[in-house]
């Protein structure tokens, strides 16, 4: 202890030992703060970053949601359009039919009228052709009315047995 | 970036060592013995016990012990810069996006020192923030190294601080040549002659700059050994008066506080002259206005 490089050694020490201590006291904290609030400023903005490229992941995967959302949509629509289409065009061809059909029949109905028509006028002119016919041929006088009701009789005797 | 930081340090550190060693070795040797002499007779010196001089105390005859006696100075710079190396290679082997504890904390100074060169010479320049960053720490760590028991500062030693503002002058007349070119290096050291009268002052212009330029490392070593080796003394003064005491008593524990504050501030000017002396090298179109501010001072 009476050695003079040792006291200087512990005075030192001792010296160093309180400048420490107070360092450590009143400047510590506030380093370490400095160095913990860089540290957590840092690791927020990594945060920021991944918070909003997850984000931005998200708002893709949501658009492309919605795109595809968009398009089934117009697909679908698509679709119904063509069904709505080819109803349409099957009832246009139905009713066409429907009128062809319509105008087949009123067809019919009026060759079928026009054919009884021609009949009535050849039954007339046949009942005209017998009578003068059957005149020249009978030289007999008949009354004309008598005359027709048996020519008439004759010809529904022979369509009779024709349509037997 | 960070990596090339690292090297720069690592080679500037023991750049500067070297340099040391060669100074050291002109003048050491007589002044080493007297100083020994010296402290045979004080007593209490005025130089803080250390581990080479506690060493050099108990065995003053080992050859080992008398050859780092012999350059104190020089191991104490070597382990500052080998402790340096060493804690980078700690901050960068786990380094991570998030940095947390060494990592954090030399980020923290390097990311300081990047926006006291900007500051200075601005971002185009912010290549030369690993030579005075690089500068800064080791500086103040080997200032610092004083204040903690059995280590030393080099820094209170011309033999350290000289070779210290050599290789910033080197550093700067590098620069110098390789920004503006041999020959805008010679026309800016003949003081920019555009005119008839410039011409006719080229040898004064020329004799003032080279002048100028040889005392820049003078005064950055002068300066940084002077303050660092008053604030040793004078804690050394302090503890040997507090160990006289019947009691010893650290009586010199605020001047520790002084030398923390002295390590900081020498270290800030070493490297902010170091950066202004760039600056007034660098090309004057870039940063018209900082060089012009620089030569006002």
């Amino acid at each position: 202890m009476n050695n003079p490089l040792v006291r200087e050694i512990i005075v030192q020490l001792a010296g160093f030992g309180i400048f420490f201590w107070v360092l450590k006291a009143f400047a510590w904290k506030p380093i370490l703060k400095l160095l913990e609030d860089r540290r957590a400023r840092i690791e927020k903005g990594f945060q920021d970053i991944e918070s909003g490229k997850k984000e931005a992941e998200g708002l893709k995967a949501d658009y492309h949601a919605k795109i595809a959302k968009i398009e089934e949509e117009a697909r679908f629509k698509i679709q119904e359009a063509v069904q709505e289409g080819k109803k349409i065009a099957q009832e246009i061809r139905e009713k066409a039919r429907e009128e062809a059909n319509d105008i087949l029949v009123k067809a019919k109905q009026n060759i079928e009228l026009e054919a009884a028509k021609a009949q009535v006028d050849l039954k007339r002119k046949i009942v005209d052709l017998a009578l003068s016919a059957a005149g020249h041929v009978l030289k007999r006088d008949l009354n004309e009315k008598r005359q027709r009701e048996i020519v008439e009789e004759y010809i529904s005797e022979l369509s009779e047995g024709a349509s037997k | 970036m960070k990596f090339r930081a690292f090297l720069v340090q690592i080679f500037y550190s023991f750049f500067g060592a070297g340099l040391a060693f060669a100074s050291e070795a002109a003048g050491h040797g007589a002044a080493a013995h007297g100083e020994a002499a010296a402290h045979a007779e004080e007593g209490a010196s005025m130089h803080l016990p250390n581990v080479i001089n506690i060493l050099y105390h108990y065995f003053p005859h080992q050859p080992v012990v008398e050859f780092l006696h012999e350059w104190e100075n020089v191991f104490f710079a070597l382990a500052v810069a080998a402790f340096l190396a060493w804690t980078f290679t700690l901050a960068a082997r786990r380094a991570s996006l998030v940095p947390s504890g060494l990592q954090n904390l030399y980020e923290m100074a390097a990311e300081s020192l990047d926006n006291f060169v900007i500051g200075i010479l601005g971002p185009r320049w912010r290549k030369f923030t690993p030579f005075v960053g690089s500068l800064f720490l080791y500086i103040f760590i080997m200032n610092f190294a004083g204040v903690v028991p059995f280590l030393k500062s080099p820094t209170s030693s011309f033999g350290i601080t000289f070779p210290l503002g050599l290789s910033v002058f080197l550093y700067v007349q590098f620069t110098g040549i390789r920004e503006l070119g041999f020959f805008k290096y010679l026309d800016h050291l003949a003081g920019e002659p555009r005119n008839a009268v410039g011409f006719i002052l080229i040898p004064l212009m020329l004799f003032l700059h080279v002048v100028g330029e040889f005392v820049k490392p003078l005064s950055l070593s002068l300066r940084l050994f002077g303050n660092i080796w008053g604030e040793d003394v004078l804690i050394a003064v302090f503890v040997g008066m507090g160990s006289q005491m019947p009691l010893p008593i650290p009586i010199h524990f605020p001047f520790l506080f002084l030398a923390l504050l002295t390590s900081f501030v020498q270290a800030t000017v070493f490297c902010l002259l170091t950066t202004i002396y760039i600056a007034l090298m660098l090309p004057h179109e870039h940063g018209e206005e900082g060089h012009e501010a620089v030569h006002s001072h």
